[in-house]
């Protein structure tokens, strides 16, 4: 048994979807060019090699997307009765656990950096015959890295929270915070320039951190939804208030005495059981259809919804 | 899109690049000043015999081009010699300013000095680690000579 309705996003949302993917293409050539302008002008700066890797693993949540975009929609089947809609909450999972790692790894390379006192040297270059120290160019770089990037971010924060999608959202969130990063570097840059070359490793630090503490929010998050647990906004992570609308709705309707309902979120969209008591003499199975039908078109993210009839409702 | 909560941030950045500007990169363990007040403290590695041997060895070379160099900025120089080990250990301790040794770009004294490129870009010099102000002066001078096809 399968839920016979390939996922359609509701024909307004259609339009933010299709925005949301071309700036996730933007982001992913966007990051490219940061990371290589980034690798060019490294040197052998520990702050400049954090936020190096930082920016790499930014693109992460944007593939996830695009690839996860190319699949969430496809119809059930035998195989997968419950569709592909959770290929958005491994996505999750899987970019959350690599920002976690590498934020562990960072912070563990950043901190030895500033115990063997390593002193980084920054040289120059030489640029239509004029010499540069290379330290200039790598603020050039931040910059770069950091001001579009937040643009981006600010772009694809509301379509995110209308598209209740987490990647999305999270990839915007975490963008739109990346000056910061961008900031400690140049902070550890200037300090190497004026002879305090414990500024370095010190930035590297702050950043390994803020790389762990993403990771390990996005984590937490993508655990707490693969354990079923009650679907919640994406922006505060409060209770989504739909879950009490859908039970007030069923139980206003006139062969239901009493109603309980329990979802749980499948990637952009939500699953989950209604138990009905019933008026007595009622068709149930044609009430039970119709309420199904009535349900599906409640709300876009309710997509598969099954109700139950029962004497009493087991006790909690 | 509301920037204008970040408008502090960047307004530090702004001025703390203005303020510090001038001065960089600074001479953070003093080598240049020090061997423009006192003299250029140059290590070079002792070779074995045979190597010693060679006459165009590109230990003479780097030893001419430091001479050369130390001309250019009226510095003095003190020439000091022995293994490599005991070179860096000094280098580390800030009791020399650079070795020499025909050492290339994977050296693996880069944990403990940082190389910078010599004028053949196949040898690499050692300085002092953080020191900023002379590699500045070292690869300006290496950039003049090889534009001027000196080498």
């Amino acid at each position: 048994m399968e839920n016979s309705r390939p996922f359609e996003l509701p024909d307004h949302l259609k339009p933010k979807f299709e925005r949301a993917k071309k700036l996730e293409w933007i982001t992913i050539a966007y990051l490219i060019s940061v990371i290589i302008i980034m690798y060019l002008v490294m040197g052998s700066s520990q702050a400049m090699k954090t936020a190096w890797l930082e920016d790499a693993l930014s693109s992460l949540p944007s593939i996830a997307f695009l690839i996860a975009s190319g699949i969430f929609y496809k119809k059930p089947n035998a195989k997968f009765p419950y569709g592909y809609h959770r290929v958005f909450s491994i996505a999750f999972l899987a970019g959350s656990v690599a920002l976690f790692a590498m934020g562990g790894f960072l912070l563990v390379d950043s901190s030895i950096s500033l115990i063997k006192e390593e002193h980084p040297t920054i040289e120059s270059i030489f640029l239509f015959d004029r010499q540069i120290w290379l330290g200039w160019l790598m603020l050039i770089a931040l910059v770069y890295s950091a001001l579009p990037a937040m643009l981006l971010g600010y772009k694809k924060l509301p379509i995110a929270k209308e598209l209740h999608n987490k990647i999305l959202f999270t990839d915007a969130d975490t963008q739109k915070a990346d000056y910061m990063t961008a900031f400690a570097a140049m902070l550890g840059i200037l300090g190497v320039g004026l002879g305090f070359w414990w500024a370095d490793a010190l930035a590297a630090i702050f950043i390994s951190f803020s790389v762990l503490r993403d990771g390990y929010k996005n984590l937490k998050n993508a655990i707490k939804d693969l354990m079923d647990r009650h679907p919640v906004t994406v922006e505060r992570e409060k209770k989504d208030a739909l879950v009490g609308e859908i039970e007030n709705h069923v139980k206003s309707w006139d062969w239901v005495k009493d109603a309980r309902a329990r979802f749980r979120e499948h990637g952009q969209v939500y699953f989950g059981e209604i138990m009905v008591i019933p008026q007595d003499n009622v068709n149930l199975p044609n009430c039970i259809e119709n309420g199904v039908k009535n349900l599906n078109d409640f709300h876009w993210k309710i997509y598969d919804v099954t109700i139950m009839p029962v004497e009493k409702f087991p006790e909690t | 899109m509301n920037l204008s909560k970040h408008k502090p941030v960047f307004s530090l950045i702004f001025s703390i690049l203005l303020l510090t500007s001038c001065n960089i990169p600074r001479d953070p363990n003093k080598s240049w000043e020090q061997a423009k007040n006192n003299s250029l403290r140059i290590g070079i590695v002792n070779k074995k015999p045979s190597a010693l041997k060679q006459k165009d060895s590109i230990s003479l070379s780097e030893i001419q081009f430091i001479r050369d160099f130390s001309k250019e900025y009226n510095l003095k120089t003190t020439f000091t010699e022995d293994n490599e080990s005991a070179l860096v250990e000094k280098l580390e301790n800030f009791e020399l300013d650079l070795v020499l040794g025909d050492f290339k770009k994977n050296t693996i004294w880069k944990a403990k000095a940082g190389p910078i490129k010599s004028f053949d870009d196949k040898h690499v010099i050692l300085v002092a680690q953080g020191e900023n102000k002379l590699v500045y002066k070292l690869e300006e001078y290496i950039h003049k000579i090889k534009k001027n096809g000196e080498l």
